[in-house]
């Protein structure tokens, strides 16, 4: 298929995408809202940016698998339209709401190239799903445990520091050390939930960044929900020692941004290792061709 | 992919899923949302009041609890003033073969009308905001005693740890007559199709326990209280199915 014959797919999708956009206009307000205005949900705002790089890192592939529109393609949209509107009224619920885009970005994908582009794009649905801002309250029940494990290895970890104590109290970690006491990440629970979702975006653009053999996204996929543990760990303590030798109030907004930061960037760095350590532990055949099952083979 | 392909998929700009698509998206974005204001107003739930009001339940109904004596030290309660709702019931309570500091426990009952309250937060949320250290949720069986509601049920139990005692809790919501454990099941009983109004209200028991030390006999007290309260609220004090049907 040449450039030309592109122009159709891409118009179309253009299209339905300022029409979903206009649909669910109200929460599209307010992902914008959050996204601009609370750091921890930013990452939301590079979704168009990675979306792009994704689809250009398969363009040969999605070029070479456009077909006809498929007929699933606007029974997922009318799913999506339906969907919002039930968790509009009679119900609400904010995030079921926001998902409403995942199942809608499906939907466009089948309507506009058929079911092979849809498996091309998949890391483009499994990204704007990730990158959905979360309401903490609807899942304290689920986090406040690993949430309060992961305050406890940091508030052991924090007290291993040369004449500091840290402990633990509700979700927040009090310390006193030998030239001040303080708190430190103070109003946790939302942070902790939110921005493990940051982390994982990452490592889902970085798996995703280019066509891999499946074997190794799996791997990867395998390996991204402990190293999302490890960087949110790692904010953690990182916070604390930021807050207790900077001696920084509790509320201070340099601490918590420099440390989810750095974890950010820890955790696209372990990700981006592990992806080449899998690279480079299989030899392609003489014959130069690729020996595994790639998404190419699978789609 | 063949010429053949390549025509069919280069031409035809208006492809009827395509077309069926974007004629749903563009319905969508013009009448959805004055349909659902429209719908809400029409069909919005309205709230009710308790048959009488909370602070009238007695001690004297619960067969094996008895007031606690005055001034006996107990665990922190959540702040009281920071419930959302002046329908609140705090009795303390005591096994009625216990004495002195033994076999304590708390019966709070808050009732909401709001049609479009988001549900307050649950223990597990709000102690936390007091400093207590959530150890463990997870579910405990309530039998409930002689009653039109059903016998059994399930609350949510979490054992906390504040400074001094472990707090253990059982709590559920009752929400128009369905008995739920989350805040969200709450939400979506609330919004459920059928009632002309609407109510919930969280029943909560709670006791201590030596810090460190099993939760399972003071989770049980709990259970207890649940299994006797719950009754007694559902038939003399919170509405009846017939009357959530009206208007």
């Amino acid at each position: 298929m040449g450039h030309r014959d592109l122009v159709r797919p891409i118009v179309q999708a253009i299209i339905l995408t300022v029409l979903c956009a206009c649909t669910f206009r109200s929460e599209f307000y307010k992902i914008t809202e959050q996204a601009t205005t609370m750091a921890e949900a930013g990452h939301t705002l590079a979704l168009p940016v990675m979306v792009a790089l994704l689809v250009f890192a398969r363009r040969d592939a999605i070029r070479k698998d456009i077909r006809r529109g498929s007929a699933w393609g606007p029974l997922l949209v009318a799913v999506a339209v339906l969907g919002y509107a039930a968790t509009t009224w009679p119900f609400y619920f904010g995030y079921a709401r926001r998902l409403q885009f995942v199942v809608a970005a499906a939907g466009i994908l089948l309507t506009v190239g058929g079911w092979r582009v849809l498996w091309r794009c998949a890391p483009i649905v499994i990204i704007v799903f990730v990158a959905m801002p979360i309401g903490w309250n609807s899942f304290s029940t689920f986090v406040i445990r690993p949430e309060t494990i992961t305050l406890d290895i940091a508030a052991k970890s924090l007290s291993l520091l040369p004449s500091v104590f840290v402990e633990l109290h509700g979700s927040d970690l009090h310390y006193h050390s030998s030239f001040t006491d303080g708190i430190i990440a103070l109003g946790d629970p939302h942070r902790g939930v939110v921005i493990p979702f940051a982390y994982l975006t990452i490592l889902i653009f970085v798996t995703y960044s280019r066509v891999r053999p499946l074997w190794q996204i799996f791997a990867l996929g395998v390996l991204m929900f402990p190293m999302v543990l490890v960087a949110n760990l790692s904010r953690l303590l990182l916070h604390g020692v930021l807050t207790i030798y900077g001696q920084a109030a509790p509320l201070d907004a340099w601490p918590r941004n420099v440390s989810m930061a750095a974890a950010m960037v820890l955790a696209y760095l372990i990700m981006v290792l592990c992806a080449f350590v899998l690279e480079n532990l299989v030899v392609a055949d003489d014959d130069g061709l690729p020996s595994e099952l790639t998404e190419d083979d699978a789609a | 992919m063949s010429s053949a392909t390549s025509k069919s998929v280069s031409r035809g700009w208006m492809q009827w899923p395509f077309a069926v698509c974007a004629g749903l998206l563009l319905l969508a974005a013009l009448g959805l949302d004055p349909l659902l204001t429209n719908l809400a107003e029409r069909y919005r739930k309205t709230s009710i009041m308790p048959r009488q009001p909370l602070a009238n339940f007695s001690a004297e109904c619960l067969p094996s609890f008895k007031p606690a004596p005055e001034g006996s030290p107990f665990i922190d309660h959540q702040s009281d003033n920071d419930v959302g709702t002046d329908d609140i019931l705090l009795l303390r309570l005591q096994e009625a073969g216990a004495d002195g500091l033994d076999g304590q426990v708390l019966l709070f009952v808050t009732y909401y009308s709001d049609p479009d309250d988001k549900v307050p937060h649950t223990p597990e949320v709000c102690y936390r905001q007091i400093g207590g250290v959530v150890r463990s949720i997870g579910s405990a069986p309530i039998t409930l005693s002689a009653s039109r509601s059903p016998k059994q049920t399930t609350a949510r139990s979490v054992v906390i740890e504040e400074p001094a005692v472990d707090a253990v809790i059982a709590y559920l919501f009752c929400t128009n007559g369905r008995f739920e454990t989350s805040r969200n099941a709450v939400r979506l009983a609330m919004g459920l199709p059928g009632d002309k109004r609407v109510y919930f209200c969280k029943i909560e028991a709670v006791t201590s326990s030596p810090r460190g030390a099993d939760a399972d006999p003071a989770m049980a007290r709990c259970r207890k209280l649940l299994g006797e309260a719950i009754p007694v609220l559902i038939n003399d004090f919170l509405p009846t199915q017939e009357d959530l049907r009206k208007r």
